[in-house]
């Protein structure tokens, strides 16, 4: 840079000088003054397009950089809602919380008590077989043992939300006990604070 | 042949029949007893007549009377049930033979005497033997020398016969002209109908397709109310006039329905006679007064007018004229609630939400109760106004409320409510809308109240035993009593229960031996009786009773998919109702319509 300006500056020296034994002597081999202005244009011009360059490469660098922060973010926060998300499932006519589903649960705890502003939706839902009307029933029932197994842990009942849909929405539509077994199951909603999370157990 | 004893004879016949007429098939030799014995009444009355019975009865001689149906003097209505096909039916405590059971092999019970042996009292009580010793009433009048000696007479009590009913096409009689004595029996004629024919020529074809539609509608009113064993198939010199009981009585009708319509001041007279074959007279004749065939309520007068023909032959009206509340879960997952008329007719839309649970006919038949998806999913009980269409919430507090049920005088509203991490029978007070009161206590799951006819008790499903199980308690709250069978660690699963409207049975679904949901009723009286099991075919699920306490209506999956069914609790028959959907927790109407309502200005 320095170096393009002092060359710049002996350049436009040398015109000055040339101009003025022109004057004195009148020689035709030294630049014009068009020439001159000509050459300062183009050594302004590819010093700015150098600056731009510049720019634009450490705008990548500080993007890249930003993009990887929210992808790790985006995958933190992915695989803290896969935990909150995730099925638990129950037994037939059952709403006991099963030793697999206690593992999930304690997950879902710890991401919970991570992003204390999150609140969650509990849906309980039931296989087809019985009453529609009892499978209602055991749907709440289903649901409030998550929430009483969570405030059991500290979680204020505030953030835990339930809600029923019996065996209106099953998850598989067949009547087999494979299926049977995949709709007795609660489902849990993010339903506040869920746009970035921290997962304890992640990075 | 002693007078008296005739007289007390010839006026049992609707009661009384001599004989075991109950047998395993069709027509079997009960019914030709029977037949027998109005043959000869209507060809030479008197003494010849019971002569001949009195042998047509005798053990052996008419080729099917019941080995093990002793004549024994002094047995009266309920002492005991013989040994016949039909007690076998009647104690169907495992499976159910009787789904598969021919039509009409076994008949209504008759109800014409005072004694009422309605709906299961007469399963449980089989053929209850009216068996009289002959010598033994004999005995307490002139003695009647005559009589050929050795030979005894049996009366018995028929709970499951059905006497045989044709329905003669109904004439079109030309307005005007005919109206009043024109329309065909005058009571103590024989003619009726016959006048329909002489103006046949200018009764308009509209007129006729009127006639034979409320002839249709009725004659299956009378086939679904069980209780005959109809002819359709009538010959064609019967089809129109009348006069030859005679030939009626060939047969085997026992009672014969004629009609005419005739127009009649924007609407219709519909003049209904009911014949006794067997005595050869006309036992009953009424006009009714009917709407337009346009008009809404067409149908359900016509219902009306045959379910006084029931009452006519019976003593007790049909139910026709009552409609079924139904949920129905659409392809989308969500719900409609529907009505539709007690013959399977006129299903319509009454509401649509993202869940439509356990529809509730309030006693008066004008509003439903039922829970709905209110806020975020949650279900809440709410009563609709079928005249107005006004909607509103009744379960204004707790979280989840569900399966409501009016108590017989529609002052309250029962129902389950989640409150508090269970759910408990809550009362609503609808005479004052307010005070939802706890009334059942210390369980996780109680719901499905039904109310007893008298409104003095509950039955209701609780899992306070583990698995859900029936209870009965006192209306008001109090001690619950465990109704079906418990097995500690067994798979007793029972639930939707509902209170007969006119006795002490209680139907609910419970786990078959099969695994399988099937219907199965029980003696709210007798807690730990063995439950009888109703249905054994596909599955069956949530049962109501029809207002006779005698019919039941439930959803069902059948070979031919799925939909609802009503079964005769009597004879076992099953016919389908709507079908082709997830048709769910139907709820059978109180009596819409009565006779008295199809008054005639004259």
């Amino acid at each position: 840079m320095m170096q393009r300006l002092t060359l710049a500056v002996a350049i436009a020296a040398l015109a000055l000088g040339s101009t003025a034994g022109c004057s004195r002597s009148g020689g035709p081999e030294g630049p014009t003054p068009e020439q001159i202005e000509a050459e300062r244009l183009a050594a302004e011009e590819a010093r700015l397009a150098a600056e731009r360059a510049e720019a634009e490469r450490l705008a990548a660098e500080r993007a890249a950089a930003e993009r990887r922060a929210a992808e790790a973010e985006r995958a933190e926060t992915a695989a803290a809602r896969e935990i909150l998300e995730e099925r638990i499932h129950f037994d037939y006519d059952r709403s006991e919380i099963r030793s697999e589903a206690e593992q999930q649960l304690m997950r879902k705890l710890a991401v919970l008590r991570a992003n204390p502003e999150v609140r969650l939706r509990i849906e309980g839902h039931c296989d087809e077989r019985g009453s529609i009307e009892y499978n209602l029933a055991l749907g709440q029932r289903r649901a409030e043992a998550a929430v009483n197994w969570l405030r059991g842990y500290g979680i204020s009942a505030d953030r835990l939300e339930t809600v029923s849909w019996g065996e209106d929405r099953p998850l598989v539509r067949a009547s087999n006990e494979d299926a049977w077994a995949m709709n007795r199951r609660n489902e849990f909603r993010i339903i506040a604070g869920g746009d970035r999370l921290r997962n304890p157990a992640g990075s | 042949m002693n007078p008296y004893l005739r007289e007390q004879l010839m006026q049992s016949y609707t009661r009384l029949s001599i004989g075991t007429p109950c047998r395993r098939e069709v027509g079997g030799p009960g019914r030709r007893s029977y037949r027998s014995l109005s043959t000869a009444n209507v060809g030479a009355r008197g003494q010849g007549a019971v002569a001949r019975a009195e042998f047509e009865a005798e053990p052996g001689a008419g080729g099917g009377a019941e080995p093990g149906a002793e004549p024994g003097p002094g047995l009266g209505p309920g002492a005991g049930a013989t040994n016949s096909s039909c007690e076998q039916m009647a104690g169907l405590a495992t499976n159910s033979s009787c789904e598969q059971r021919p039509t009409g092999s076994c008949g209504a019970p008759h109800r014409a005497g005072g004694g009422r042996f309605g709906g299961l009292l007469a399963l449980a009580t089989g053929l209850v033997g009216l068996v009289v010793g002959w010598p033994a009433v004999a005995g307490a009048q002139v003695p009647d020398t005559t009589m050929p000696r050795g030979i005894q007479l049996r009366l018995v009590y028929e709970t499951q016969f059905r006497p045989r009913l044709a329905v003669q096409p109904f004439t079109a009689v030309p307005g005007g002209v005919g109206a009043g004595a024109g329309a065909g029996v005058g009571a103590g004629s024989e003619a009726a109908g016959a006048a329909g024919v002489a103006g046949a020529a200018a009764v308009s074809p509209g007129l006729r397709l009127v006639a034979e539609e409320v002839h249709r509608i009725v004659q299956r009113d009378l086939d679904y109310s069980n209780r005959f064993d109809m002819l359709f198939e009538i010959p064609e010199r019967l089809r129109t006039g009348v006069g030859e009981y005679g030939a009626w009585n060939a047969l085997g009708v026992v009672y014969l329905v004629t009609g005419s319509v005739q127009e009649m001041g924007g609407g219709y007279g519909l003049r209904l006679a009911l014949h006794d074959v067997v005595y050869g007279s006309v036992k009953e004749i009424r006009q009714f007064s009917l709407p337009p065939a346009s008009d809404a309520d067409f149908r359900m007068s016509v219902h009306a007018a045959a379910d006084e023909l029931v009452r006519w032959a019976t003593g007790e009206p049909g139910i026709a004229a009552t409609r079924i509340a139904l949920s129905r879960q659409r392809s989308d997952g969500t719900y409609e609630l529907l009505l539709v008329d007690s013959d399977g007719e006129n299903l319509r839309r009454v509401h649509t939400n993202e869940a439509i649970y356990s529809p509730a006919w309030s006693p008066d038949g004008r509003r439903l109760a039922y829970s709905e998806a209110g806020e975020e999913g949650r279900h809440r009980v709410v009563e609709r106004d079928l005249v107005t269409g006004e909607v509103r919430v009744v379960s204004d507090r707790g979280f989840l409320a569900q399966t409501p049920a009016y108590s017989p005088d529609g002052r309250k509203l029962a129902m389950g409510l989640w409150v508090g991490g269970r759910m408990e029978i809550h009362e609503y007070d609808l005479a004052r809308d307010c005070c939802l009161t706890r009334i059942s206590q210390r369980s996780r799951i109680d719901m499905g109240p039904s109310y007893s006819p008298d409104g003095r008790r509950l039955v209701f499903q609780s899992d306070r035993l583990g698995n859900p199980h029936i209870f009965t308690m006192p209306a008001g709250g109090g001690d619950a009593v465990l109704l079906t069978p418990f097995e500690t660690g067994g798979p007793g699963y029972f639930t939707s229960p509902s209170w007969s409207p006119n006795g002490s049975q209680v139907t609910f679904h419970g786990r078959s031996s099969g695994g399988i949901f099937q219907i199965m009723v029980a003696d709210a009286n007798r807690p730990g009786a063995p439950v009888q099991q109703i249905t054994s075919r596909g599955r069956s699920e949530d049962p109501a009773w029809a207002p006779d306490g005698r019919h039941i209506v439930f959803s069902g999956v059948r070979d031919d998919g799925m939909g609802l069914y009503v079964i005769d609790t009597v004879t076992g028959r099953i016919r389908p109702l709507v079908t082709g959907g997830r048709f769910r927790m139907p709820d059978w109407s109180p009596r819409l319509k009565r006779a008295s309502d199809l008054a005639v200005s004259r």
